[in-house]
């Protein structure tokens, strides 16, 4: 028996195993093996399928005292240490991103995602991905596009794609990501929503709440472990579109 | 000369905390089953006195049926479930005629409450007994709070009372607010909570002489935040527990006294506290055996 | 890994010695992660909903796990990644080592995995040659002690900042890194130098996963420091390593943990990364693994599933249960010997590793019940320790003297009158012993007890016979 095979047997096993302990029938010693060895094309049995199809929605948590979303976010966001500017369109980004590098004394390189690279940038910025200038040691600030940002939670999520490589969020030493307000969402599940609206399955979707941090030193916290130091938002009140 | 502490005669205790009046035996109130617990009953039969004083004053007709012995817990906690089951049988058996089963221990009301249904709830002749026996049986302090609503205490106790919660009677019985409630009507009681008094003292039942090293560390932590309160007495709801801390206490020559909450709830403390002696006893020279 | 709970006593006993492993502990148990936990939980007020649904999806799961991993497999095929089975410890790490073979890998980046741990994972890649590098801050520091790690979400818990700038300045001189440095943050730094390079030379990344989601093949990655993610998008083969309970049906589903694990772990109201992966890179992308590989492991959860203990399989390792346990809080992870400790260690050693190995894990707990107390996923571990000591009578594993001792105990107790003569002895005898002092300071028979206390004096006669002599 392969391994697969053992553990799919061992795991009908042991749900048999206890429901015969409860008095209720039990599949035949035949039905403990894999129909399916390829595993592909899988679908669920009805019966689980049905259990999920009827079963409530799941509580989510209230979002505190607030009533307006981006109050929240933005609270949610000072308190994991993420820094906000707030924008009236996307045609500032560029302006503000040279604002907030020359307020926090940050030198080195720019490298922005291919998705904004419409906007008006100086001459010297990076596109693409950030893994040549890493090697080479270049200190980067990287500028993103975001799917959404959750109020609850006081994260930025984004999406890979082909014009949104997703290392930017993590090997460049500053991060700085552009919201729209209309991308504001309150809950993780407005998240996954905007993900079932996509194609296909992506291949990373992120949520980023803060830099990168570790208390692995005696409990106490440190930021800047190995994603980026610094965390910027440039909120835009514009819609996206 | 063993360290005999007077006692209030049984007798006594009945008519002096017997405020309402009505005969003893009286049929009235509520019929309490007294499960004293084996630690009370070894150690400090005050507080089985203090206990029934407690429920006479709140108009129960307390029996103490001569059959029990020990709630099983420390057969239980060592695996030993058929052991156990015996005994649980035998302590339903002894009390399921009362209306209620009252215990001054968090621990032994958790066991007969909780622990025994599970025991047995596979042995068709008892799972419906243990099931009905276990919905009667009451810790102490929450039976008077809760239950009886025992409101005129009359005593005085003249201290700053630290109190530790003992683990089994907060998680498994929810016993937090019910002895404080009590006391709080208690004259010259002020209370200083200790942090962390949520925090296992280390007791454990057997827990304790398997792994004394551990156990020490935790009582000596619960000593130090004891301590930092400033109280000059602990209280508890717990005989394990208590034998514990004073236990630790004692070995550190610590002043701050020991005693279960049900002895300050009925004006009972005029005995020593757990491991003070008598007054008028002088120490003697130990003998070279007993450094530890 | 191999197991050293055998010697849980001598370790634990050595461990309450150290002090800077007490320094370091600090109060973990009484503040430290459990307040920081109760401010983080008192600002849900729907906290215990989401509990009682987080345990009724996790229990559905279960009662269905072999169709939700079908799903997921399937899931994972359509987004072009490789589900590999493993039924032992040796399934996995072959099954990773051939991977990396495959690919002619050199330098393997590792993300913090438990499974990993429960596999002896870096072991068996450096047996084939390899060179794992953990990148958690945490797991690479004790992977430079060689230690295994100490607690489930903070591995180096018990090193002070002494130690390790110690293994630092030891390690990091062949990086060119001479100068000893103190400091927290310069620590953190240096860290992050040396491993920026491991991450962009791995040929290999290798994480475990929190929750695999069946409807869509995806995993979910949480972290702090991001090492996760450099690990999962820079190499050119990304594995993920996890246990085939982990598996969820939605992201609905995962959304429900995800409130509670960062709260539960840390107080975090969330972590920093949180990250939803599935399948290489796609067409058309600028960055990304080539290939996506997952291995799926056993290691005796099926035998838990079947058994008492199947409660156990909900664990979420967020590690509240030993941040609130006082006796992991004295001694320490590395005293229970294996890859978990505390409370759900207790649990799960002697599953995965056997009782008689592990037979001091589950009685080395007073049973207070904190941890099931502030378990997320609300398992019920003292009634799981107790079905390991119910086990352990049973079959005979017990200490003999203890084991008598009880079945002479229940004995008497089962006879009341004889339990009545019996006491009525013992409390002449204690209280002739205190010699009026109160208390007894020396006990032949419970010289345990005595070491570190003293033995209260009994009143002077039992409780029953006062009673009766005063009816
Ligand atoms: S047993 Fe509960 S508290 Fe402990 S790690 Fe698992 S989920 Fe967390």
């Amino acid at each position: 028996m392969n391994p697969r095979e053992q553990v799919l047997r061992n795991i009908r096993g042991a749900i048999n195993a206890r429901k015969g302990r409860a008095g209720n029938s039990v599949e035949s010693d035949a039905a403990l093996a894999d129909a399916n060895p390829s595993g592909a094309d899988y679908q669920l049995p009805a019966a689980v399928s049905e259990y999920l199809d009827n079963r409530g929605n799941p509580s989510k948590p209230s979002l505190g005292e607030h009533t307006d979303m981006t109050d929240r976010l933005l609270d949610q966001m000072q308190q994991v240490q993420i820094t906000v500017t707030r924008l009236q369109t996307s045609r500032e980004v560029p302006a503000a991103v040279q604002e907030y590098l020359q307020e926090q004394g940050i030198d080195g390189t720019l490298i922005v995602s291919p998705a904004l690279n419409s906007m008006d940038w100086p001459a010297d910025t990076l596109q693409g991905v950030p893994r040549a200038a890493a090697e080479e040691g270049t200190l980067l600030t990287s500028v993103t596009p975001c799917l959404c940002a959750v109020a609850e939670t006081g994260s930025v999520v984004t999406l890979s794609g082909d014009a949104t490589p997703n290392t930017l969020n993590f090997l460049p030493d500053n991060h700085v990501v552009v919201i729209h307000q209309d991308q504001i969402v309150n809950h993780m599940e407005d998240a996954w929503k905007l993900q079932r609206d996509s194609q296909q399955v992506p291949r990373a979707l992120n949520f980023l709440t803060g830099p990168s941090r570790t208390a692995d030193i005696e409990q106490t916290l440190e930021l800047g472990a190995h994603g980026p130091r610094r965390m910027h938002v440039l909120l835009v009140a514009e819609s996206r579109r | 000369m063993p360290a005999t502490p007077e006692q209030p005669a049984a007798g006594d205790t009945h008519s002096a905390s017997n405020p309402t009046g009505k005969p003893v035996g009286s049929t009235s109130g509520p019929q309490v089953g007294l499960f004293v617990s084996c630690l009370v009953d070894l150690y400090r039969p005050n507080v089985g006195f203090a206990a029934i004083s407690l429920l006479e004053r709140a108009g129960c007709k307390v029996s103490v049926p001569a059959s029990q012995t020990c709630c099983g817990q420390p057969a239980y906690n060592t695996g030993d479930v058929s052991d156990t089951a015996a005994i649980a049988r035998a302590t339903i058996a002894a009390f399921e005629e009362f209306e209620y089963i009252v215990v001054p221990s968090g621990s032994c009301a958790g066991m007969l409450r909780k622990h025994y249904p599970e025991l047995l709830q596979d042995d068709e002749q008892w799972a419906d007994r243990a099931h009905s026996f276990s919905e009667k049986v009451f810790e102490l302090t929450s039976f008077l709070q809760e239950v009886v609503k025992l409101d005129d205490i009359n005593a005085r106790f003249d201290a700053r009372v630290t109190y530790h919660d003992s683990c089994s009677g907060l998680r498994e019985l929810g016993i937090k607010q019910q002895p404080r409630n009590l006391l709080a009507k208690v004259d010259g009681v002020v209370l200083n909570e200790m942090e962390s008094t949520d925090v296992c003292c280390g007791f454990g039942g057997t827990f304790c002489v398997k792994y004394p090293d551990i156990s020490e560390r935790m009582v000596s932590d619960k000593v130090a935040l004891a301590e930092q309160t400033g109280a000059d007495v602990l209280l508890g709801g717990d005989l394990g527990c208590l034998l514990n801390i004073s236990g630790r206490l004692s070995r550190l020559d610590r002043p701050m006294r020991v005693y279960h909450v049900a002895e300050v709830l009925a004006d009972m403390t005029d005995v020593p506290a757990l491991a003070v002696a008598e007054t008028g006893f002088v120490s003697q020279p130990e003998d070279g055996s007993e450094k530890t | 890994m191999q197991v050293r709970s055998q010697e849980f006593k001598l370790r634990s006993s050595e461990a309450l010695l150290d002090d800077s492993l007490r320094a370091a502990l600090g109060n973990v148990v009484s503040s430290g992660f459990a307040a920081k936990r109760a401010s983080a939980v008192a600002l849900v007020p729907e906290w215990q909903r989401i509990r009682d649904e987080a345990r009724v999806i996790k229990d559905h799961v279960l009662d269905n796990l072999d169709s939700y991993l079908l799903q997921y497999e399937s899931q994972v095929q359509a987004n072009g990644g490789q589900v590999h089975w493993a039924a032992t410890p040796d399934d996995a790490n072959k099954a990773i080592v051939n991977i990396c073979r495959s690919v002619n890998a050199k330098i393997v980046t590792k993300g913090k995995s438990m499974v990993g741990e429960e596999t002896g994972l870096n072991e068996a890649l450096e047996d084939a040659g390899f060179d794992p590098v953990e990148t958690d801050l945490g797991e690479y520091i004790i992977q430079l002690a060689e230690e295994p790690p100490s607690h489930i979400i903070a591995p180096a818990i018990h090193k002070t900042k002494e130690q390790v700038s110690d293994l630092f300045h030891q390690h990091h001189q062949q990086y060119g890194l001479q100068d000893k440095i103190d400091d927290r943050a310069d620590l953190v730094a240096e860290a992050r130098t040396v491993l920026r390079k491991k991450f962009l030379d791995a040929d290999v990344g290798i994480t475990g996963a929190n929750f695999l989601i069946a409807e869509t093949g995806q995993h979910v990655l949480v972290t702090n420091e991001g090492n996760g993610d450099l690990t999962s998008n820079l190499p050119k083969v990304q594995i993920v390593i996890v246990g085939i309970e982990k598996v969820l049906p939605t992201l609905e589903d995962a959304a429900c943990m995800l409130r509670m694990l960062a709260r539960s772990a840390t107080g975090q109201h969330f972590s920093n990364y949180t990250s939803i992966m599935s399948g290489p890179r796609r067409e058309g992308e600028l960055d990304g693994p080539e290939q996506f590989h997952v291995v799926l492991v056993d290691n005796k959860r099926t035998g838990m599933l079947a058994s008492s203990l199947h409660e156990m399989l909900r664990c979420i390792r967020c590690g509240a249960c030993m941040n609130h346990c006082p006796v992991y809080g004295s001694v320490g992870g590395h005293s229970y010997g294996w890859v978990y400790p505390g409370p759900m260690g207790s649990v799960l050693t002697p599953a995965m590793q056997g009782l008689e190995k592990t037979r001091d894990l589950p009685h080395a707990c007073t049973l207070n019940g904190r941890c099931a107390e502030v378990c997320p996923m609300s398992i019920p571990l003292p009634s799981l320790l107790r079905e390991h000591r119910r086990e352990t009578f049973e079959r005979g594993l017990m200490d003999p003297g203890m084991r008598y001792g009880i079945r002479f105990w229940a004995a008497v107790a089962k006879r009341p009158r004889l339990y009545r003569a019996a006491t009525s002895i013992a409390v002449k005898v204690l209280a002739t012993m205190s010699r009026g002092s109160g208390r007894i300071r020396k006990l032949p028979l419970a010289s345990a007890w005595t070491q570190g206390r003293d033995m209260p004096a009994p009143q002077g006669d039992t409780f029953m016979k006062l009673y009766r002599k005063s009816r």
